[in-house]
């Protein structure tokens, strides 16, 4: 009811009328009809100036009224007003116009409506909230492993060369000419440079400690766009067969043990005995490969096994705009240029370029995207239960909405009104998913510890805030936008005529069939999943790895050269050591291994057979060479299948004499007596035989992991050939950790300079070998199982909300003589036809997208049909259960009751 | 501002006016009897804050008029305090006069 001003020609009014401009502008700050009382004073007001005063006084003095912060704030008390009294009546205050206003005022508005239903909108929350955590959580691991550079200069430009092709796991080896024919030969490559990781012993600093070292072919810093903090870095020319004594100090090893004093250059260091002197300090933070923080050069023996010898890692960088894809090219060039010119050595041999980015992941990458895009399903889940449960809620407030048209309100402002209520809850949402990440990130860090690299970088940072943003603005138009675009349609089409009648429109229905299906199929995605993940679990579990796993302490221990220069010192200190383990309490057995399983260190090369012509190149027999004690075997409770064990008797007096496993039986000898023969293996510890008598056949092992299929192996008795490395293994009869203290002791008392390294039982290495899958089965499990509690809760509101739709029909079929029989599958089939559907386009999505866990999978198919067949039996169940208990409800109801309720 | 703070002196002006007005007090009737009375030049805009804020505390009421019986007249919505407004009123006043009590013979004002 909007009055303009005064028309020209009546009693009181004049003939100017106020600026066009102006007036829009009132109108705008002053919205309906209290807003109307100063419009039309100024208007009156203006009449008399522009009448006593020439042209522009009058408009000048209305622009000034118009602007003046009184008028802006009269707007802003009038929309405060809620109700006003016209005459007798109260009605609804004014609602305001501009767009920020409307934001407030609908901000307001929804904030209070949800307050008044706690219970819908702490569901709504929590909903989403579950949904939106899962997916931060899991984005940020994403983002911190994944996504985030490694903390080096252009860590894009940083690759690693192997042997290819590996294209999951971490970089192979290279042989140390392969590598300088690399450099040398790939124009995108400015350096390739060889190291290899290894472990040394620091003495005369305090307590013997072992060291991370990088034995290297020359400094590693400037290929990471790096320089010294003092002195310099090691020289190309200082590797080789007469390596130079020098060593650059990582930055925390220089400020720990030198007090970063700046008179450390030209000091020495002791590893394994030998002296090192100080030329460089790394920068700080650099500690490439595996926090070392001494790097020395490497010793080249130009008349060891050179490009047969895999025992050279490379760190290299590209040229400047050369990319991954075209190093690989020219790599593969000169892979085939060398395969011809070395066929002996380099007969299919392949390099693999990566960037060092990928090699760090490696195989958790397929994981975590695998988990992101469960998470992703959750949440749309969530969406989809959100979406039923605000239609419910505008179809209830249709009569609002209804009234809400009538009295002016266009189409978009309903929508904006009933997407602000879903802007809030998704905020809400977001905010509590975000409090679970950050929990959930701690329990995260310790659930993938081992499974995922690089864990311990991540954090929930800038982009994970706006990863979880944009996760509201989605959730908000996916479970927010169609329910409100129905509500708004309907309210103006048919919400006057059919308010307050329970009678649900089939478009309602529809959309509602459609998200029940949705989050069906994407629950049983997951379950799948989560099936695959646990019959993988369970198939690992079910391995024989051929050892015993279990009560076995077990601890690595390096003897420095320098103290222990012979095979003879290396055995009697291992032999003595065994024997005052073994007399302890509880002990059953002792023995050790150099290659032990799931552990650290195996040696490999070809095989040959006395008396048998040489395979040709590319045709050999690879086996794994170990160097074990004499109750190794029996510690560990391999069979002896054939033959007899090793003895404490087979030392440097006596024949070379091996055990074989039966894979190595099978692959060299096939279905021949192997006992008696002679072998010989192209690698050995610097002490042995060229030829090993074979005495005995033992069991295979899983020694690299569970997963993979023994492989060829040879142990020799460590009094024949052996390396200062070893990994001692303690049977005994209590929980194997209680040894610890005593060994530490026995360990001690014989040598106090060498440390102990890598205690742990067997368990916890198996444990660590199947790290990887049991996060992932976690993961997937907990995500499965939040998708089917969201989707049976998502069926029964669905379905309690049908039901009370229809009370009616049921009560007026009940009054006709219908069974209750016939009411319950009558109102089971709706619930239930759309959830069927969901299994169904679940089952088809499951079965496309096998493919994607194929890699993570062991001992079970991606179209594992007994997953298939379980996966949909536990949904229906879930949703029958869902269903059922509104549906009973339904069949109680009184007749009477309900018609006298019509 | 809750209802039963202290008035300002604006608000205890347009009251005040609101009351001697009676029947026509309305908007801009109690502008220009403040400008005649209290030599106060408001703003319209001032006026009808001042009023709203008062009616939304329950210190003033308000209903409107008839049409005026001319050719384009209007109707005009016009104020009348509360029983709760008469009472801020007088509570506002009796501030006021305790205050000036408190300071009367004082040297300062006689200086003034």
């Amino acid at each position: 009811m909007r009055r303009e001003p005064p028309e020209p020609g009546g009693a009181r009014t004049p003939d100017r009328r106020p600026p066009r401009l102006a007036l829009r502008l009132l109108r705008r700050l002053l919205p309906g009809h209290r807003g109307d009382e100063l419009v039309v004073d100024l208007a009156e007001e203006y009449a008399g100036r522009a009448a006593r005063s020439p042209w522009p006084v009058a408009d000048v003095w209305y622009w000034i009224q118009v602007l003046r912060p009184s008028t802006t704030r009269l707007g802003r008390e009038l929309s405060e007003v809620r109700t006003m009294r016209v005459g007798r009546h109260r009605v609804p205050g004014v609602a305001p116009k501009g767009l920020f206003d409307v934001l407030r005022y609908e901000a307001r508005l929804a904030f209070r409506s949800l307050r008044q239903r706690p219970g819908f909108s702490t569901l709504v929350v929590l909903t989403l909230g579950l949904g939106i955590g899962a997916n931060t959580g899991i984005f940020t691991v994403v983002s911190g492993v994944l996504l985030e550079p490694l903390a080096y200069p252009d860590p894009d430009g940083l690759v690693v060369v192997g042997l290819g092709p590996d294209l999951e796991g971490p970089a192979t080896s290279m042989s140390l000419p392969d590598i300088v024919d690399l450099e040398e030969g790939a124009s995108s490559l400015t350096t390739l440079v060889g190291y290899s990781g290894s472990t040394a012993t620091l003495t005369g600093m305090g307590d013997p400690t072992l060291l991370p070292v990088g034995r290297v072919e020359r400094g590693l810093l400037s290929t990471f766009h790096l320089a010294p903090v003092l002195g310099r870095d090691i020289a190309p020319g200082e590797s080789g067969a007469a390596a130079a004594a020098v060593a650059v100090i990582g930055y925390e090893f220089w400020r720990d043990h030198f007090r970063s004093s700046p008179d450390v250059l030209g000091e020495t260091i002791v590893l394994n005995g030998a002296s090192y002197e100080i030329v460089g300090v790394a920068p700080h933070g650099f500690d490439f490969p595996d926090h070392t923080q001494v790097w020395y050069p490497r010793q080249i023996d130009p008349d060891t096994c050179a490009r047969s010898c895999h025992t050279w890692y490379t760190i290299g960088r590209l040229a400047a705009g050369a990319t991954v894809p075209g190093t690989q090219v020219e790599a593969d060039a000169i892979a085939t240029r060398l395969s011809q010119a070395f066929p002996e050595t380099n007969l299919d041999k392949t390099f693999e370029v990566r960037t060092l980015q990928d090699v760090v992941v490696g195989r958790a990458r397929r994981g975590l995207w695998l988990l992101l895009g469960a998470g992703l399903a959750v949440l749309l889940i969530a969406c989809a239960n959100v979406a039923n449960l605000v239609l419910a809620r505008a179809e209830a407030r249709r009569g609002e909405a209804a009234v809400r048209a009538a009295l002016g309100a266009t189409r978009g402002r309903l929508i904006a009104s009933m997407l602000s209520e879903s802007t809030l809850l998704a905020v809400l949402g977001g905010a509590f998913g975000l409090a679970l990440a950050l929990g959930g990130v701690v329990v995260l860090r310790r659930l993938s510890a081992g499974a995922v690299p690089r864990i311990e970088m991540v954090t929930i940072d800038t982009r994970v805030l706006l990863f979880t943003l944009g996760l509201v603005c989605g959730v908000t138009f996916l479970f927010g936008l169609s329910p409100a675009l129905r509500a708004s349609r309907m309210a103006l089409a048919t919400g006057m005529r059919r308010s307050g009648r329970g009678v649900t429109s089939g478009g309602g229905r529809g959309l509602r069939r459609i998200l029940t299906m949705t989050e069906t199929a994407l629950a049983i995605v997951l379950l799948f999943g989560a099936g695959l993940m646990l019959r993988t679990f369970a198939e690992m579990h079910a391995v024989d790895p051929g050892f015993e796993t279990r009560r076995i302490l077990r601890f690595d221990l390096y003897l420095p050269e320098a103290s222990y220069p012979d095979l003879e010192s290396i055995r009697s200190f291992f032999r003595t050591l065994e024997g005052r383990i073994a007399a302890q309490p509880g002990v059953e057995a002792v023995g050790s291994i150099y290659g032990a399983p799931l552990g650290e260190g195996r040696s490999s090369g070809h095989v040959f057979v006395d008396g048998r012509p040489e395979p040709p190149p590319g045709q050999e027999i690879g086996a794994v060479l170990s160097s074990v004690g004499p109750g190794y075997v029996r510690t560990m409770r391999i069979p002896v299948i054939r033959g007899r064990d090793l003895t404490p008797a087979d030392d440097r007096s006596g024949t070379p004499v091996s055990l074989v496993n039966q894979a190595f039986a099978h692959a060299v000898f096939g279905d021949a007596d192997p006992i008696g023969e002679r072998v010989r293996v192209t690698v050995n510890f610097g002490f042995g035989s060229p030829y090993w008598e074979i005495v005995g056949v033992v069991g295979d092992v899983r020694a690299s992991s569970l997963t993979e299929e023994p492989v060829p192996e040879i142990y020799v008795p460590q009094g024949q050939d052996g390396p200062g490395f070893m990994t001692v293994n303690i049977r005994s009869s209590r929980p194997a950790r209680g040894l610890i203290g005593v060994v530490r002791s026995e360990v001690r008392r014989l040598d106090a300079t060498v440390p102990l390294r890598n205690v742990e039982t067997v368990t916890d290495a198996v444990r660590r070998d199947t790290a990887s899958t049991r996060f992932l089965l976690a993961m997937l499990g907990a995500f499965a199982g939040l998708a089917l509690v969201l989707a049976a809760v998502g069926l029964y509101g669905v379905m309690a909300y049908l039901v009370s739709q229809r009370v009616q029909e049921v009560g007026v079929r009940v009054a006709l003589g219908a069974r209750p029989g016939a009411i319950l599958s009558l109102l089971m089939r709706g619930g239930l036809g759309p959830a069927a559907a969901g299994v169904g386009i679940g089952l088809l999505l499951s079965l496309a997208g096998g493919q994607l866990v194929e890699g993570l999978l062991y001992g079970v198919e991606a179209r594992d049909p007994v997953t298939l067949g379980a996966v949909p039996l536990v949904l229906l169940v879930v949703a029958v259960l869902a269903v059922l208990v509104p549906a009973l409800r339904a069949t109680r109801v009184d007749p009477a009751s309900v018609l006298r309720a019509e | 501002m809750a209802p039963h703070d202290g008035l300002t002196e604006l608000e205890q002006l347009v009251m005040l006016s609101a009351i001697r007005l009676g029947d026509d007090a309305y908007a801009a009737e109690v502008r220009r009897d403040l400008g005649r009375a209290a030599d106060r030049k408001v703003s319209a805009a001032t006026v009808h804050v001042t009023l709203v804020r008062l009616e939304r505390n329950g210190l003033l009421d308000s209903w409107e008029t008839n049409p005026e019986p001319v050719r384009g007249g209007r109707s005009r919505r016009c104020f009348r305090p509360t029983r709760e407004g008469v009472e801020a009123l007088r509570r506002s006043r009796a501030v006021m006069d305790r205050m000036w009590d408190r300071v009367r013979g004082h040297p300062r004002l006689r200086e003034a």
